[in-house]
């Protein structure tokens, strides 16, 4: 991504594919791909690809003449890039860790900014998968609902931006970064129609445990490894969504030093018995902890509970 | 901790109506720089695909 040009090139970047219709004269008329925590591919299909293209030719044959010549930004703006190196290969999952770098080094941080790309479920909507715009549900009393949007509508805009897939609703979404009302423009059996989605508090949040870009950010929970299966937590009495994290084969030296061994199992965290995974587990120490905490980890060792203090050390 | 590569390809498609992988105009491009150019002067949208493996 070195070279790239994000101000054009704008997506999200945990994503391990991403693509991006764009016009001759520089503008970006539809992005394909995206994702939720389930899965990175059951958003996607050809089908799906092939109908964001169809609307993306259609926006070229139509798209009026830009009115300004398109910004250019690098990632060489982002004072970040000197630890990496004049050489190194910048990953795409690496950009949002340079803009993240780049709003803490001006006090502009806030956890609030780890959620990007909200997925259009977070305001009521599921679209198909074959169809991106297509409303396939509207969940109960949601925003999308409440805006008046339906099962089989066909969105056209929301936030003004033009969706034809899953990818650019997430966009449209992302753009949006206040609990201002959103405004959504569909069409229902031809008619155009409009709504505004109404946001409630942290309306963007989501399972965010699957983004790469989250792996530096601090404070480390310093316990990893793998979620115990159904029958091992059946067999230990805990039930199926409960945290069930046994420890690797390398402990870290913050937990070797607080007294965790392999295969210690992580079942809480200061007396809360959590219903997560190990992934979510770390996303949530990040969410709740700061460097220099000190945690009571819970955990189940040869069948028998311990509890262990560890401190959430920063990287060296 | 697997290898992480970065690959950019860029599709010049004309998008006629038909599956790009039919138009034996269409190719994959490996620079942007290039494509984007070839976009200006053909009139042709890009379709840019970015892949990240971890």
């Amino acid at each position: 991504m070195r070279d790239v040009n994000l101000a054009k090139y704008q997506f999200d970047y945990d994503l391990t594919w991403a693509g991006l219709f764009v016009s001759p004269d520089g503008r970006v008329l539809g992005r394909y791909g995206g994702r939720d925590a389930e899965s990175a591919d059951g958003k996607v299909s050809l089908k799906g690809l092939r109908y964001a293209m169809e609307a993306a030719r259609k926006a070229n044959r139509e798209r009026p003449p830009p009115k300004a010549a398109p910004e250019r930004r690098t990632v060489a703006d982002y004072p970040g890039l000197k630890r990496l190196g004049p050489t190194a290969c910048v990953h795409c999952h690496q950009v949002h860790e340079l803009q993240r770098d780049a709003l803490q080094a001006r006090g502009e941080w806030g956890l609030d900014k780890l959620w990007v790309y909200p997925p259009p479920e977070n305001v009521g909507l599921t679209l198909e998968v074959d169809r991106g715009n297509v409303v396939a549900r509207v969940a109960p009393k949601s925003a999308a609902e409440k805006a008046g949007l339906r099962q089989g509508d066909v969105i056209r805009t929301i936030g003004g931006e033009p969706v034809a897939s899953f990818a650019d609703a997430q966009y449209a979404l992302h753009r949006h970064e206040s609990n201002e009302p959103l405004a959504a423009v569909w069409l229902r059996d031809g008619k155009e129609m409009a709504g505004k989605l109404e946001l409630a508090d942290g309306w963007r949040k989501s399972d965010i445990s699957w983004r790469w870009s989250l792996r530096q950010l601090e404070p480390s929970p310093w316990v990893h490894g793998d979620d115990l299966t159904s029958q091992e937590k059946k067999a230990l009495g805990l039930g199926e969504k409960r945290l069930a994290l046994r420890q690797g084969n390398f402990v870290t030296p913050p937990a070797r030093q607080a007294g965790i061994r392999q295969n210690d199992i992580i079942i809480g965290v200061d007396g809360r018995e959590l219903e997560m995974t190990g992934r979510q587990f770390a996303v949530y120490v990040k969410l709740n902890y700061k460097v220099g905490d000190k945690v009571t980890y819970n955990l189940l060792r040869d069948g028998k509970r311990v509890d262990v203090e560890l401190t959430l050390a920063g990287r060296p | 901790m697997a290898r992480r590569l970065l690959l950019l390809g860029v599709c010049l498609t004309a998008l006629a109506g038909r599956a790009a992988a039919d138009d034996a105009a269409d190719r994959w491009l490996a620079d942007l720089d290039r494509a984007e150019r070839e976009s200006r002067k053909t009139g042709k949208p890009l379709f840019v695909v970015f892949r990240c493996e971890h």
